[in-house]
């Protein structure tokens, strides 16, 4: 077990005014089998009043309106959350995983990835043993490049492209998997270091959900925060808003998660 | 029953005065919007009590169990674990939404007002053809053609003993009230520009709803509020949408949405407002899912179906899919994901590459067809140019889920103009009749 300390930050600037903002964010990590959230600050600029909620997924979510104009719009989220490993039980109904075995739009195959899916000589094993070489040729096949992909990029898009980054990793993964029939998830979640935020798969296996992160190419430990799992990055968007305005926006995100040790205990 | 041919001398005028009252529908035609008139047939077809009364039997008990499937999809999922559907059938679908885990519909009900639509054979057999569970529009076209029809030849209705059709407002009302949580009552139209303004108008005017646009909603603190037009805001405890489940709320749906109401979704999950009909509905009523009603039936209710499907071979299964390869020519295939007559096709009416192309198609997907006997209808007569001629006809009956099912009896009759047609879809150009269903 690891006790992580994490702040996500995230503004939008918008460089004309913006009113009638309606907008639902999915920035809160749940507390569950896997991970328990102790503490939690939440603000959110402009500050207006909050509704709590949760997805079909059982996401956290909170959202609302700011009516008011404002060319500025900021979340930030600091707490702490102790993290128990990669892999977990988690009180899914059987009858549900038939959701994570169906493409979307956005991790469909096209020639790229049915090709690729195709020369791939899967080892013997279980859906985890799969799925680790499943992640390690997908690790191979990338050339990390920021900017190359965008957030509406499909995995076959990319996976064509060559180049991406962690949604892109990740999408063609569930891809490949979802293609030799193992249940699998999206996920958005925090990554030990500074940096944005980072996505990775959860695939199942002998009941129980396991993290791989084909962006690393390592297994995923105590040192990932898990914010939102779905079926490919839409379900998992940590921002969806809508307003009324013209002009451009910029996001600027934030992220840092380091490990705290408590002063009292582990003095042996 | 020889006086309905009375009726005939009026058809001009009623249709004339429905083309005045705007009575419209829309179809996409070669990828273009085109509206068009409804034409309106005065013959009525007409159904003896008894005979209804067994319609009326099946088509409750065939909602009950379709409402009792929903909620079980979106929930526990037990005739997915039990192996009564398999799961391709859920997830696949696009009806399927996986926002409505975990939302809770007032009083379980996701389908309040149901769109059956069955067809009767030569030999008197009636068939359900099609589950309409996500807003079946239609019930205003009788409920208007029979009160121009009245008003035209009073003595026909004096002479008769029909069930009064006019009451579809008092059940839907009824159904409305029982899972309103507490404020007004809105119809929410996309606007004066959609094809089925008419419908939305009309029904809003004799249930006493308010009929609004998105720009009269307003969501505040989990609650949906109605804004009159002097900016006063009231609750809304119910909404009965006539817009697509994509198009409700752009912040949890189709963001594209300009006619939706942002959070209106979360206003539904936190239980403060009925949507009519639930979103999601569109995973029970897939041409796929319609094989395995029956079956439902028998899971939930433990009961035989009063009312049957025509027979239909799911190609998904290898023994259907054989059946379907071995007797292509009398089948109709048709694919699960198209509406509105669209993507039907007759075995028999194929050439040869079509034929092969076809079933290079169907091996590939085979989730993506059903097959079907084709059912000899029964014909209607119709008016034609002067003359009484045959056409196949269907029936549109709803059924809606009050503190009770309700059927309404009446039913939007629809026939096919082109006397080779078998699709008698709105869509295809064809008109409707009246439907009486006798008192006794």
């Amino acid at each position: 077990m690891k006790k992580l300390k994490f702040h996500y930050n995230m503004t939008i600037e918008f460089t004309s005014p913006i009113s009638n903002h309606n907008f639902k964010l999915k920035c809160l990590p749940k507390s569950g089998s896997r991970q328990t959230v102790s503490e939690l600050n939440f603000e959110i600029t402009p500050n207006v009043k909050l509704s709590d909620g949760t997805d079909g997924f059982g996401n956290l979510t909170r959202y609302g309106n700011i009516s008011e104009e404002h060319t500025l719009f900021g979340v930030n989220v600091e707490g702490v959350c102790e993290v128990n490993g990669g892999f977990y039980d988690e009180d899914v109904n059987p009858s549900m995983l038939g959701l994570f075995k169906v493409q979307t739009p956005l991790t469909k195959s096209g020639e790229a990835l049915t090709e690729f899916g195709n020369r791939l000589s899967l080892p013997e094993g279980d859906n985890l043993t799969k799925s680790r070489y499943i992640m390690h040729e997908v690790y191979k096949h990338f050339e990390y490049v920021p900017k190359a992909t965008g957030i509406a990029t499909s995995a076959e898009e990319s996976f064509a492209l060559g180049k991406g980054v962690c949604q892109d990793y990740s999408q063609s993964m569930l891809s490949i998997c979802r293609s030799m029939g193992i249940p699998c998830r999206y996920v958005t979640g925090l990554l030990m270091g500074e940096g944005e935020t980072h996505a990775w798969a959860e695939i199942y296996s002998n009941g129980k959900w396991y993290g791989l992160d084909p962006t690393n190419d390592v297994e995923v430990s105590e040192n990932h925060i898990v914010i939102s799992t779905g079926r490919d990055s839409a379900d998992c968007s940590i921002n969806r808003g809508i307003f009324r305005g013209n002009g451009t926006q910029s996001q600027k995100i934030y992220v840092k998660v380091e490990e705290v040790h408590d002063t009292n205990s582990n003095a042996g | 029953m020889e006086d309905m041919y009375k009726l005939l001398e009026y058809t001009d005028s009623v249709n004339e005065l429905l083309a005045r009252y705007g009575v419209k529908f829309g179809i996409y035609k070669n990828n273009t919007f085109k509206e068009q008139l409804f034409p309106f047939d005065s013959i009525p077809r007409i159904i003896k009590a008894d005979e209804f009364a067994v319609l009326e039997k099946g088509l409750k008990q065939r909602v009950v169990a379709l409402n009792l499937f929903l909620k079980d999809i979106y929930s526990k999922k037990s005739i997915v674990k039990d192996g009564i559907v398999p799961e391709d059938f859920i997830f696949a679908s696009s009806g399927y939404m996986p926002q409505m885990e975990g939302a809770f519909p007032v009083n379980d009900i996701y389908s309040h007002i149901s769109g059956i639509d069955l067809v009767q054979s030569k030999d008197g057999k009636w068939y359900i053809l099609e589950d309409n569970l996500r807003v079946p529009s239609g019930a205003s076209y009788p409920m208007m053609a029979r009160d121009l029809c009245r008003r035209s030849a009073p003595d026909v209705f004096a002479n008769t003993s029909i069930e009064d059709n006019r009451n579809y407002a008092d059940l839907l009302r009824r159904t409305m009230d029982n899972v309103n949580v507490g404020g007004h009552t809105v119809i929410l139209t996309p606007g004066r520009y959609n094809a089925a303004y008419f419908e939305h108008s009309y029904l809003a005017e004799r249930t006493g709803a308010h009929l609004v646009t998105n720009n009269a909603l307003k969501v505040e603190d989990d609650k949906l509020y109605y804004l009159d037009a002097s900016g006063k805001k009231e609750r809304v405890g119910a909404v009965y949408r006539r817009i697509s489940d994509e198009y409700l709320d752009p912040i949890n749906f189709n963001s594209e949405s300009l006619i939706g109401i942002p959070h209106l979704f979360d206003v539904f999950k936190k239980g403060n407002v009925a949507i009519i009909n639930a979103p999601g509905n569109g995973v029970a009523d897939d041409k796929g899912i319609y094989y395995f009603v029956p079956k439902m039936i028998k899971y939930y209710l433990g009961e035989d179906p009063i009312l049957n499907n025509a027979p239909t071979y799911l190609p998904f299964y290898e023994d259907d899919m054989k059946y379907v390869l071995d007797n292509f020519d009398k089948l109709v295939l048709k694919d699960v994901a198209e509406a509105g007559g669209y993507g039907v096709v007759f075995g028999s009416k194929l050439s040869g590459t079509e034929k092969e192309d076809f079933i290079n198609l169907l091996k590939s997907e085979p989730r993506r067809f059903i097959g079907q006997e084709v059912i000899d209808f029964k014909d209607l007569e119709i008016l034609d140019d002067g003359n009484i001629v045959p056409r196949k006809a269907d029936l549109r009956a709803f059924v809606l889920m009050a503190d009770e099912p309700l059927v309404w009896r009446s039913g939007l009759t629809r026939y096919s103009r082109n006397p080779d047609s078998f699709i008698v879809n709105s869509s295809q150009g064809g008109g409707f009749k009246d439907t009486w269903v006798l008192s006794r």
